[in-house]
């Protein structure tokens, strides 16, 4: 399907803004004044291809990795919001907010998340809804026992699920090529009896083409679609994590730039031009200056932690 | 009056369940057209249908962690895990997924959910699951007691079966559903009429007695009662009390029938070694030490796997060894 302009610069506009506060709650997460990002730079181009293919009431379960950029692509969750979410004064992009698109939860261990999505699909498809459930897990998780167990119940059952492996090369440090002997993860899908595609995640256009026709299928009736996007990882796994990269093969890693290709695709089409590109990214600039601010205003110092009320603890534990 | 046997008192608690709430599905390996491996969901697939009465490939953290997403979406599934041993193949889902998502979702999203463990040896040592060996004879209930978020509960009886599973699926989260699996074609009662609903919680005295208590869950219950009616004839008092559930625990119900007699055995399958005893143990120790006339005593499975054949009786206590155990207490 061919996009129109003013949707191509939409695009445009979630992936530079993607960009922009990513590489910022990064450069925060360097200089110490934030703690314990995963960051997601180089992945920019998954999240908005996947969040402009999918309806506000299809159920999206978002990895570490590329969530935020896909909130902010689905629309009602502000890159304020993603910067502030940072320094924990908004809610994160995981949680089922009114008036935002339909989310459903992770959990810290990956790959343990992805048999609930099926849960979400089987209830959809109980309840007569033509919505798509989509999980994003990454490489490192696609080796679990449970995401292979997710996909053949999927299969099984033709349920209305995507499942999108972001292929970045590396779990943690281990290489795709070491934790695995198969070529790609799309070829898995036949095993499964599902079609599967490989596609370069830093182009977002490539990456939407297949997020549409697989979320159709689905919505079709069609059953599930495995998508693999294969991406670098610019940064290491997590902030404070040191890389097991040379910096040589981390600024090769960072010459894959599916925002920059984007940018110079749409001025060479003449669909924007250089003052109009800039002009998007100033006032991306300042959405996130503002919220860096708002969000580094210091914080009152926190009286003693109270007692721990066990009682009410254990009610929430066991909602009693 | 007819009378139940457990599995057709788990059965009517599923079936009444399905009939009374739309929302209620089983899942889970032959719970479809075979009707459960031990017949506990017999009927069912004829009456409510393959959307309701869902058959899945084998795959325990696939169906689990499935049966989390519909109950998160406002289901209330019944996940019948084969035999409670197989649960392993879960436990990340239950202790990392189902465990934790009302508290760390501040209580936004709540997770009804059942999971049915048929569970232990036949202890009666006749027929059917006599000593299915190491892999198909665990008692693995403490496994779960201690992951905050998992109610356990725990029926010795067909009526408390019929009334906890009925509470359980009505639970507003995980409740892992304990069924002593030798009690099935074993275990008969009558059944109440109507509906019969047991609050998670709350513990019972199964007969009353003077000088000694024994604490007993599942199958040890009626070892226990067995146990009493034998010693009565030899002049000793014995008070039998089932907790039925052990997450919550009744803890006024163990601890008024231990400051009353002053002796307390606890018994159960599983091995000794951190079992759930040693928890009540504790409970009484530091609440009720001084009306205590005697050491508690525990008599549990052995720490050792469940071994297979007539092996298990010497691995599980009996009744004639618990008969010695509460005559000793008794006595010292």
């Amino acid at each position: 399907m061919t996009l129109g302009d003013e949707r191509l610069i939409a695009m445009y506009r979630a992936l530079a803004g993607s960009r922009r506060a990513e590489q910022r709650i990064t450069d925060l997460n360097k200089k110490g004044v934030l703690r314990g990002h995963h960051s997601g730079l180089g992945h920019e181009a998954i999240g908005v291809g996947v969040g402009f293919a999918v309806r506000p009431d299809d159920c999206v379960q978002m990895s570490h990795r590329s969530g935020m950029m896909l909130a902010h692509a689905r629309g009602g969750y502000s890159l304020k919001e993603a910067v502030l979410s940072q320094f924990g004064r908004a809610r994160s992009h995981y949680a089922n907010v009114e008036g935002r698109p339909r989310v459903l939860s992770i959990v810290g261990l990956v790959g343990t998340w992805v048999p609930m999505s099926i849960g979400v699909a089987m209830a959809d498809k109980l309840r007569g809804r033509d919505t798509v459930t989509v999980t994003f897990f990454g490489d490192g998780a696609a080796n679990e026992g449970a995401v292979h167990e997710a996909m053949n119940l999927a299969g099984a059952r033709r349920l209305p699920v995507v499942f999108v492996v972001e292929n970045n090369g590396f779990a943690v440090s281990m290489p795709t090529s070491e934790a695995t002997a198969a070529e790609d993860f799309a070829s898995r899908a036949a095993g499964y009896g599902m079609p599967g595609v490989s596609v370069d995640g830093h182009d977002v256009l490539a990456v939407h083409e297949v997020a549409e026709q697989a979320v159709a299928r689905a919505r079709a009736g069609r059953g599930p679609t495995l998508i693999e996007a294969r991406i670098t990882r610019w940064e290491p796994h997590a902030h404070g994590i040191a890389d097991v990269r040379s910096e040589g093969e981390m600024a090769l890693a960072r010459e894959r730039d599916g925002v920059r290709s984007f940018r110079q695709a749409l001025l060479e089409r003449g669909i924007l031009d250089e003052n109009s590109a800039r002009a998007i990214e100033a006032e991306i600039d300042a959405e996130i200056a503002a919220a860096v601010e708002a969000g580094s205003v210091a914080i009152p110092e926190r009286p003693d932690p109270q007692p721990l009320d066990r009682d009410a603890a254990f009610r929430l534990a066991y909602a009693v | 009056m007819t009378q139940s046997l457990y599995v057709e008192a788990i059965n009517r608690a599923l079936r009444e369940e399905m009939e009374r709430d739309p929302a209620v599905l089983m899942i889970g390996l032959d719970v479809g057209r075979q009707g459960g491996l031990f017949g506990a969901t017999r009927g069912l697939f004829d009456r409510f249908g393959a959307e309701r009465v869902i058959d899945t490939p084998i795959s325990e953290a696939g169906y689990t962690g499935a049966a989390i997403g519909l109950a998160m979406e406002g289901l209330r599934p019944v996940v019948e895990m084969q035999f409670a041993d197989f649960v392993t193949v879960a436990f990340d889902q239950l202790a990392t997924v189902a465990a934790k998502m009302h508290f760390m979702t501040q209580g936004a999203i709540h997770v009804p959910l059942v999971v049915r463990m048929p569970y232990g040896v036949n202890v009666t040592g006749e027929g059917y699951m006599t000593g299915a060996g190491p892999h198909h004879s665990q008692s693995p209930e403490a496994w779960f007691c201690h992951i905050a978020g998992l109610k356990v509960v725990m029926p010795s009886t067909p009526a408390d079966a019929l009334g906890l599973l009925k509470a359980s699926i009505r639970d507003e989260n995980p409740v892992m559903f304990f069924e002593q699996k030798g009690l099935y074609y074993t275990s008969r009662a009558e059944l109440p009429e109507g509906e019969h609903v047991i609050p998670l919680g709350s513990g019972e005295v199964k007969r009353a007695g003077r000088d000694v208590t024994v604490i007993a869950t599942g199958a040890m219950v009626q070892l226990a009662l067995a146990a009493a009616d034998k010693l009565q004839s030899d002049g000793i008092s014995v008070e039998v009390v089932d907790p039925r559930t052990l997450v919550p625990l009744d803890r006024e119900t163990l601890l008024s029938s231990a400051c009353k007699t002053g002796r307390v055995l606890v018994t159960h399958e599983a091995p000794l070694t951190a079992g759930f005893g040693a928890e009540i143990a504790a409970v009484i120790a530091e609440d009720a030490f001084r009306s205590l006339k005697a050491p508690i005593r525990r008599l549990c499975g052995a720490d050792m796997p469940v071994p297979p054949g007539a092996m298990v009786r010497a691995a599980i206590p009996t009744r004639a060894r618990l008969e010695d155990a509460i005559r000793e207490l008794a006595q010292s």
